[in-house]
């Protein structure tokens, strides 16, 4: 891609989200919302996030253990289910990111030595 | 909250917490894209007219993988979905008010100004806070100020740490803190759940089309968790 596909491709990026953004707020009010829809979208960020992060996690590293075809990386994923309990109990971001970052370098550096 | 000025500094305090939490992120997503080659000015640019951190890494991974337009645009649109039900959240806070207001309530909307706003504003009284644009546009606008500085510190000074730290691994650590307080609810496990074996299984398909199929059976998976499910509190909904 050039610089000016880059930047065409960045505000196609801009447009798309301001219009997620703006879409109910522009509706009308007496524009009814099929329930279904709403109902949903509630699931969204839910499902989004997760696939998102599933193949990061267990797909990205060294593989250090297989299951069937499939090879994961294990100390990616505990790392990462340790930080999602933290992230459940706490809420707090930094938390989180140091809980999973330190126990994977942990768990490396333990692996190695 | 009695005047313009004090509910815009009220709205900048309550999310104050969760903007420093950000700083990592912005950190992150600025470095991300200049690892991945894109010029600084590109990636500030990005991050001003998107506005939206899970979407500009997504972004900044595919355009790194050489992928075309058309699909990063797509890709960019499913991560950021999840603000449709944000917009519907807040929309009937803010009905009355002027298109030009609205579209700035738009621009600034993110997972912590939907948040925040709802928790104090979710059931009150229109009437009672007529300055609640105020409050929204300050716990807005500090959000959007910090996250342009955080990207373009992180795209302009780069993470120049060895790669043994596994500083990529932030990125989905960054979303699991982003998505932790959206599994509320049974139905919205099985959605994460469904989503990420999805994912998962259909990793190798071309053009990232496993995460429109995953977010699509995640969303499915939710809905058929909460209609077959005997849990009163999942039934009732919120």
């Amino acid at each position: 891609m050039n610089t000016w596909q880059t930047w065409l491709t960045l505000i196609g990026m801009g447009a798309v989200t301001f219009a997620i953004r703006m879409s109910f707020i522009l509706l009308p009010p007496d524009i009814r919302v099929p329930l279904l829809l709403k109902r949903a979208l509630a699931y969204v960020a839910a499902a989004v996030l997760p696939a998102l992060i599933a193949p990061d996690v267990l797909l990205r590293g060294t593989v250090t253990m297989t299951v069937g075809s499939w090879g994961f990386d294990a100390m990616r994923l505990f790392a990462a289910l340790l930080a999602a309990a933290v992230a459940w109990k706490t809420r707090s971001v930094f938390a989180t990111l140091a809980t999973g970052l330190g126990a994977l370098l942990v768990m490396r550096h333990w692996m190695l030595a | 909250m009695d005047s313009p000025r004090s509910a815009f500094l009220a709205g900048a305090r309550d999310q104050a917490p969760g903007v420093i939490g950000n700083i990592p992120f912005g950190l992150i997503t600025g470095a991300a894209a200049t690892a991945a080659g894109l010029d600084p000015l590109l990636a500030i640019a990005m991050s001003i007219l998107t506005f939206a951190g899970a979407a500009q890494l997504v972004a900044i991974q595919l355009l790194a993988d050489g992928a075309p337009a058309l699909l990063i645009i797509t890709a960019v649109a499913v991560v950021n979905l999840r603000m449709m039900m944000y917009s519907a959240a807040v929309a009937p806070l803010f009905a009355t008010l002027s298109l030009r207001w609205k579209c700035v309530i738009g621009y600034l909307l993110t997972d912590h100004a939907f948040a925040l706003t709802l928790a104090r504003f979710g059931d009150g009284d229109a009437a009672a806070q007529p300055h609640r644009r105020w409050y929204y546009l300050g716990a807005g606008s500090l959000m959007w100020l910090v996250w342009q500085i955080s990207v373009a510190v992180g795209a302009l000074i780069g993470l120049k740490v060895p790669a043994s730290w596994s500083l990529e691994f932030l990125i989905p650590l960054m979303f699991i803190a982003l998505v932790a307080p959206a599994l509320a609810t049974r139905a919205h496990l099985a959605a994460a759940g469904t989503a990420a074996a999805v994912s998962l299984a259909a990793v190798s398909l071309p053009l990232k089309s496993g995460l429109l199929l995953a977010a699509l059976a995640g969303v499915l998976g939710g809905l058929l968790v909460e209609r077959f499910s005997r849990d009163p509190e999942v039934a009732a909904g919120p």
